[in-house]
């Protein structure tokens, strides 16, 4: 399985990032031709972790004895002061990995098994978070949060009560389901109405016609979920995409990336349109839950999430009317089918 | 469980077979030796805490004379204080006072002899005349052994004391030599044509642009008491002490001494003060390094030439761990941790 561990533009030629799944430390970093290299967050020498060195000439060189790595297959190719008639023993190498780069983020495999790495290893990372094509043009922002709560607990709080996580300008996010949990192809599904804030009577008493939709997505691998804001007509104002990905101590690591259309601008409360104007991002992440508002947080849509790395099959998938049809399909529609 | 597949498992590069490492220093307590446990100036008439290894350790003074017990001096008399081993259920250490530190006996107190105190050519012996600006204390955000390694292998002042000692691996010729015992282990680094370092040149007024410097660094294995003489021509000798006595298995203290004596004002003053800028320095590697050996690890650690009295340290050090583990605390006959080192320090060259 691919996980998307960083944001691609955060990978630079100027200084590591350091990175974590799970217990497993990584360091990243861009070499001279800007592709991106991956080695295990330790030198081989002290155990020091290696994101705090320095990039010099596209290899990586550790803070404490100046060991450099170059980083794509962690060979050592320097120890300071050695002589240039020593030579350097193919054998000092940090641990490199495999990473690819796709739709902004940069993915790395995993596997429980060595079955499992000999599949995925000949796949590429899902398409799972490319951007909406409409979506072109947008404004957009990008950043990471550590947040101290489990994956699964991340994802389940995303689906029954998103306000704990995250908050989007001028909207206030409604705990009203627009119907259940859909089972698409990939992705579970869900709608819930959005208000706009300074238009929101308490919702919970007075409903008023709400005039936006929160979309929730969480992708198959449970590595993914997207939130979109759509307006009245469905058409895309908010587009975020949160990488989730486990971090050290049972905390979750969020790569985001959030684009906002200019109909967004257009239509939002006067303060959010001069907030956005100055260049902040109408996303808010929260990185420190509220403990007691979580554990108050009632299950809901979250029960179709499984623990097991996959969804519930057969959730609540539609029964359709058995079709009857006289002529065969066209290519068209036997694609749809 | 999922793991990260690196390019070795997933079979692009052949994996190189790797020693299991039980190099595993947190493990490490050995016994029967002398701990200078605080500098004198630093123990009155109030009780101060410390601790060596798991031991806790209450320093005072009852009039002259300087006390070590388990507990605090007025739980002593009490029957309900638990007092162990170390101090023969007395409460109070075996405690000798030498070269401007309070020591304490860990380990057997019947065992307990003054000649086994380590040789401190620089220092005076009563600790008599040692200028207080002469004197430091900082804290080491690591393990005791991963410390002294720390000042072992002396290639990591090119990079993280940079703008102190100068230079990033830039040197004519770097040669390491070391000799050692079954208590003891000498390392001299001998760098020719380095940068002159900066706290030279701005407060030394060494204006040349490159010096010889011969560092020697004596390791007291059981107690961790590093003796170190580092020599710079043209320049000075700054000679020190270092004492990484181990508080738990996480951290170490380390009150320094150091003997400026011939070098100049202001060098002389604000050299031991460098301290504070070094030890925070090193605590930028060590901290996170300390975790990655709580536990053995089957991946050894890679290692250079200039790591060979590193590699003999921890040798040393498991032999010794073993031998006690057996239940031998004796010192055998090569070992003589109270000898004269002068010559050893080359301070005689």
């Amino acid at each position: 399985m691919w996980v998307p561990v960083a944001i691609s533009d955060h990978v630079t030629a100027d200084k590591p990032l350091g990175v974590s799944v799970g217990d497993q430390g990584l360091v990243l970093f861009r070499d001279k031709s800007s592709r991106i290299c991956v080695l295990e967050d330790r030198c081989p020498h002290r155990r020091v972790p290696l994101s705090l060195g320095k990039i010099i000439d596209g290899n990586l060189r550790c803070a404490y004895h100046g060991w450099t790595f170059e980083g794509h297959g962690g060979q050592c190719v320097k120890i300071p002061n050695l002589a240039a008639s020593e030579r350097l023993s193919p054998k000092l190498r940090a641990d490199a990995f495999i990473p690819y780069e796709k739709n902004g983020f940069v993915y790395l495999l995993t596997a429980s098994s060595s079955t499992e790495r000999d599949v995925s290893v000949k796949l590429t990372p899902p398409d799972l978070l490319i951007m909406n094509p409409d979506l072109a043009g947008a404004q957009q922002q990008s950043g990471r949060a550590v947040i101290s709560c489990s994956v699964d607990t991340y994802l389940r709080a995303l689906l029954d009560g998103p306000h704990l996580l995250l908050s989007l300008g001028g909207v206030c996010i409604t705990d009203f389901f627009l119907g259940d949990v859909m089972r698409k192809t990939h992705e579970l599904q869900l709608d819930r109405t959005a208000i706009w804030s300074h238009k929101a009577k308490p919702h919970e008493r007075k409903w008023g016609v709400s005039t936006l939709v929160m979309r929730t997505e969480v992708y198959q691998d449970q590595s993914s979920a997207r939130v979109q804001l759509l307006d009245v007509g469905e058409r895309p104002l908010v587009n975020i995409l949160l990488a989730v990905v486990a971090g050290k101590r049972n905390t979750v690591q969020i790569n985001w990336r959030c684009s906002w259309l200019k109909n967004y601008a257009a239509i939002a409360p006067w303060f959010v349109r001069w907030r956005i104007s100055g260049g902040h991002c109408p996303l808010q992440l929260n990185d420190k839950i509220d403990g007691s508002a979580l554990a108050d947080l009632l299950p809901g849509p979250s029960v179709h999430l499984l623990k097991n790395d996959s969804l519930k099959v057969d959730v609540h998938k539609k029964k359709e009317p058995k079709r009857v049809c006289s002529t065969p399909p066209t290519a068209t529609e036997e694609s749809r089918i | 469980m999922s793991e990260v597949v690196s390019l070795a498992k997933a079979g692009n590069i052949a994996r190189t077979q790797r020693q299991k490492d039980n190099w595993t220093p947190m493990v490490f307590d050995l016994h029967d030796t002398w701990f200078p446990i605080a500098h004198s100036t630093h123990v009155g008439a109030k009780p101060v805490r410390r601790a060596l290894h798991a031991q806790p350790v209450y320093v005072w003074r009852e009039g002259a004379k300087a006390l070590a017990a388990e507990c605090l001096p007025e739980a002593l008399k009490s029957a309900a204080t638990p007092k162990s081993a170390f101090t023969c259920g007395t409460g109070i250490y075996p405690t000798v006072e030498q070269y401007g530190y309070v020591w304490v006996w860990y380990g057997n107190p019947d065992n307990k002899d003054v000649t086994l105190l380590p040789h401190i050519p620089f220092l005076p012996k009563d600790g008599v005349g040692i200028p207080n600006y002469m004197r430091t204390s900082v804290r080491f955000d690591g393990n005791s052994s991963l410390s002294v390694e720390n000042l072992l292998d002396l290639t990591h002042a090119d990079f993280l004391h940079g703008e102190v000692i100068g230079g990033e691996g830039e040197a004519e010729s770097d040669e390491i030599s070391f000799e050692y015992t079954s208590e003891t282990l000498t390392r001299v680094r001998h760098v020719v044509g380095k940068p002159v370092s900066p706290v030279m040149r701005w407060l030394g007024g060494v204006r040349a642009k490159y010096q010889e410097f011969r560092s020697t660094l004596h390791v007291h294995l059981r107690s961790n008491v590093c003796i170190s003489y580092p020599r710079f021509r043209p320049g000075f000798d700054i000679p020190n002490m270092q004492t990484f006595v181990p508080s738990g298995p996480f951290r170490s203290r380390v009150d320094q001494t150091f003997s400026l004596g011939a070098a100049p004002t202001p060098f002389r003053q604000l050299m031991p003060r460098m301290a504070y800028v070094v030890g925070p320095q090193d605590n930028f590697v060590v901290r996170p390094q300390n975790p990655c050996y709580m536990n053995s690890d089957d991946r050894a650690d890679q290692n250079s030439r200039f790591d060979a009295p590193g590699v003999r340290y921890r040798f040393l050090m498991r032999k010794l761990w073993e031998r006690q583990q057996a239940g031998d605390y004796s010192y055998l006959a090569d070992a003589d941790p109270g000898q004269d080192i002068s010559a050893l320090l080359g301070m005689d060259k």
